[in-house]
């Protein structure tokens, strides 16, 4: 009985205490530790090659699906129009974030210059994803402060640790000239461990107001362009639904419709395009959204046929 | 005015002033959004206080008697018209911040009003508790504290906060990960995912309950558990009396007694099952839902009456199970596929391997928690049902190193009865 009050005591004032302060050093650890996945040093090369960037006709706008996907150097051959690629790595986090980022990279000149948006967002293709994004704590950079849980669990570490889990160390290389994507520097050699998924955003006026607020920002940013909203190609290997595809794609294309339809929004026009789905893995890199270079090419000469001229 | 400023006096000198501070305090700290959830935390004692002026003209209208439905309802008609959302558990944000918080305190204010006849300031002062907005009614039940000193406190009521966090945190987020399965409507996969949703409600919302419970106790107030082992049952009679206990004593007291005294048992169950239902929200699956689980429970009278040994158990696990599917899914079509109970192969297996790592241990962990309750209920340490199994120094390392172990930012963070 003594013995057991002894063990007792040593775990309430010895092992319990010991244990909330490895926690502490873990969180501060794992705080200052943190990758940011090479954004920073992504965003601060968009914003040098912006400084020369001229007559600037389009613009290609999102987050990660635009960044592996979409090819300004492409598009602008294709449609002998001057393009540029400034999506970013997970949107910039939040919406704010992302238009404060446009903001900053291009001057009002060069905003006024710009005839051509493409806006390409998974936002509407993942379920909750609108209320994550409207609650998002991550800076531009996915920095946040530190907070009472980790961002990576000390197991994860671990693993990491003795296993190297190559998705972990994930850097994204920095964009070319036109801000596209560098596939030369960038492995796609982890396409086995693809998660496919199939999602649609189910909440209409969440849909509707996103949608809206989106478009509208943009138009703000860009007041002279025509703004295509564009649903990226994704592969989704047997779990594609097309009854609840098309029920999104009619959700989106009438929220665009109505947006057109209102005559007092600067001298912008909106457009609705929604892209096929990729025919097969081959054309992925890391991800069922991230396309490789092989698949860049087809989603960008395939987009560049709803843009007419 | 003068009454007013009174009013705020004795709202401010009264002993719950500390636990407002603390609620404010912890929004701040946990808020992605500190300006509107403080903003959203207004409302609240603005309406009960509206509520109780407006108590005073309102026989002119309807009977006084009623007036305590009107409020109890009044989540159900804010649901009719879109304003607030059905209550299935899954993340839904209040679209009205003005809203929030009503299904809690309109519940407290309802009992107040049956068990006292009356508002008291310092009542909508307790229920309008930032904390209990997404815990429960539980300040209606508040008591004394028994242990004075704060280190004896601390050392009663700290191992409920670090239980828990572990139900909350380790168990319950990173299951919101596996919430992509209430698509599916095969017979395999409707079933596993109306276990992990169980385990998800039940970590989420007793997680929540229970770090609320040690706050309070470390401060110095006595609120009741709201949640006591409830798998460590023997029939959904015995589960009830665990889950969710200070609304159950709400309907206890608003709809049971008072239909008990001119009805059977039984209508008085159903009239119970259908005030909670469309209290959850006033859709199909919450009226299904009523009825079942009031028709399960007077057929557990029933065999319990006849002394049959086994079955109200296994009846218990298919109540919980077939519960919890029709709980989950507000959309009709697709609930009423999942009740045709279509075997079309063990593809959910499939789904569950394409979980992150993350979720598959915490579904170990929260089944591994489940059997506990259930397959030793009998033991000493399980049988008391306050969680006392968890809350040993041995218990208590082992749950420690499994949360610094698997603390992560997997998942969504939400209460599942904060949404509105």
């Amino acid at each position: 009985m003594q013995f057991m009050a002894n063990v007792n005591k040593f775990i309430w004032n010895i092992v319990i205490p010991v244990l909330f302060l490895i926690y502490v050093l873990f969180l501060v650890w794992e705080h200052n530790s943190r990758s940011d996945g090479n954004r920073s040093k992504i965003i601060r090369q968009h914003q040098i090659q912006s400084k020369s960037y001229e007559n600037i006709d389009g613009v290609i706008l999102g987050g990660s699906n635009a960044f592996f996907g979409l090819s300004a150097t492409e598009l602008s051959q294709l449609t002998s129009l001057n393009w540029v690629n400034l999506s970013l790595p997970n949107e910039g986090f939040s919406d704010i974030n992302y238009l404060n980022f446009l903001y900053e990279t291009l001057d009002y000149e060069q905003r006024l210059s710009v005839k051509d948006i493409i806006y390409s967002s998974i936002t509407p293709l993942r379920l909750g994803r609108i209320s994550e994004i409207e609650n998002n704590i991550y800076d531009l950079y996915g920095n946040k402060g530190i907070s009472y849980i980790p961002e990576r669990s000390l197991a994860a570490v671990i693993k990491r640790y003795f296993f190297d889990d190559l998705q972990e160390n994930m850097n994204f290389p920095l964009p070319l000239s036109k801000g596209d994507f560098n596939f030369s520097d960038f492995e796609c050699s982890i396409f086995q461990n693809i998660q496919y998924i199939f999602e649609r955003e189910t909440n209409i006026l969440l849909l509707n107001s996103w949608v809206t607020t989106q478009m509208l920002s943009i138009s703000d940013i860009f007041p002279n362009a025509t703004i295509f909203f564009v649903v990226p190609s994704e592969f989704y290997d047997n779990l594609y639904d097309k009854k609840k595809d098309d029920a999104l794609s009619d959700r989106l294309s009438n929220i665009i419709e109505e947006l057109s339809n209102k005559s007092n929004i600067n001298n912008n026009n909106f457009y609705y395009v929604k892209q096929k789905q990729f025919p097969s893995i081959d054309y992925l890199c890391d991800a069922i959204h991230h396309s490789n270079d092989y698949g860049r090419t087809w989603r960008t000469s395939d987009l560049a046929k709803f843009i007419s001229y | 005015m003068l009454r007013y400023i009174n009013i705020l006096k004795e709202l401010i000198s009264s002993k719950y002033i500390i636990l407002w501070i603390a609620g404010i305090i912890i929004y701040v700290l946990i808020s992605n959004n500190i300006r509107a959830d403080l903003y959203k935390l207004c409302f609240p004692p603005l309406i009960c206080l509206f509520t109780v002026y407006f108590y005073s003209y309102i026989d002119r209208f309807i009977p006084k008697n009623n007036f305590p439905y009107l409020i109890f309802f009044s989540i159900s008609i804010t649901s009719i018209f879109g304003l607030t959302q059905s209550l299935t558990g899954s993340h839904a944000e209040s679209t009205e911040p003005i809203l929030f918080g009503l299904s809690f305190y309109s519940a407290s204010l309802s009992y107040l009003l049956v068990k006292d006849g009356r508002f008291s300031n310092i009542n909508i002062f307790k229920i309008t508790n930032p904390l209990i907005l997404f815990t429960g009614p539980i300040l209606t039940f508040i008591k004394p504290q028994t242990y004075r000193k704060l280190s004896l406190r601390i050392k009663y009521y700290l191992p409920f906060i670090i239980i828990g966090f572990f139900f909350y945190q380790i168990i319950a987020v990173p299951l919101t990960e596996s919430f992509l399965l209430i698509e599916e409507t095969d017979l395999i996969s409707t079933i596993i995912f109306s276990c992990i949703f169980e385990i998800f409600i039940y970590a989420n919302f007793c997680g929540l309950s229970l770090i609320i419970f040690g706050l309070f106790g470390i401060l110095g107030f006595r609120i009741p558990l709201n949640f006591k082992q409830p798998f460590s049952s023997r029939n959904i009679i015995e589960f009830w009396k665990g889950w969710h206990i200070t609304l159950s004593t709400v309907l206890k007291t608003l709809f049971y007694n008072p239909i008990r005294k001119r009805f059977s048992t039984n209508i008085a169950l159903l009239g119970v099952y259908l005030a909670s239902a469309m209290w959850h929200g006033v859709t199909f699956n919450f009226l299904i839902w009523g009825i079942f689980h009031a028709l399960m429970f007077i057929l557990t009278i029933k065999l319990l009456n006849k002394r049959i040994p086994y079955l109200p158990a296994f009846l218990m696990i298919i109540t919980i199970v077939i519960g919890r599917l029709i709980f989950a899914d507000s959309d009709s079509d697709r609930l009423i596929s999942k009740l045709l109970f279509s075997y079309e192969g063990l593809g959910a297996i499939n789904l569950i391997n394409s979980l992150p790592v993350q979720t598959k241990i915490s579904l170990f962990l929260g089944s591994i928690l489940i059997s506990i309750e259930f397959l030793l209920k009998d033991i000493k340490l399980v049988k008391k049902r306050n969680y006392k199994y968890l809350r040993t120094p041995v218990s208590l390392v082992i749950i420690l190193a499994l949360s610094i172990l698997f603390a992560s930012n997997e998942g969504v963070v939400f209460a599942v009865y904060g949404q509105r």
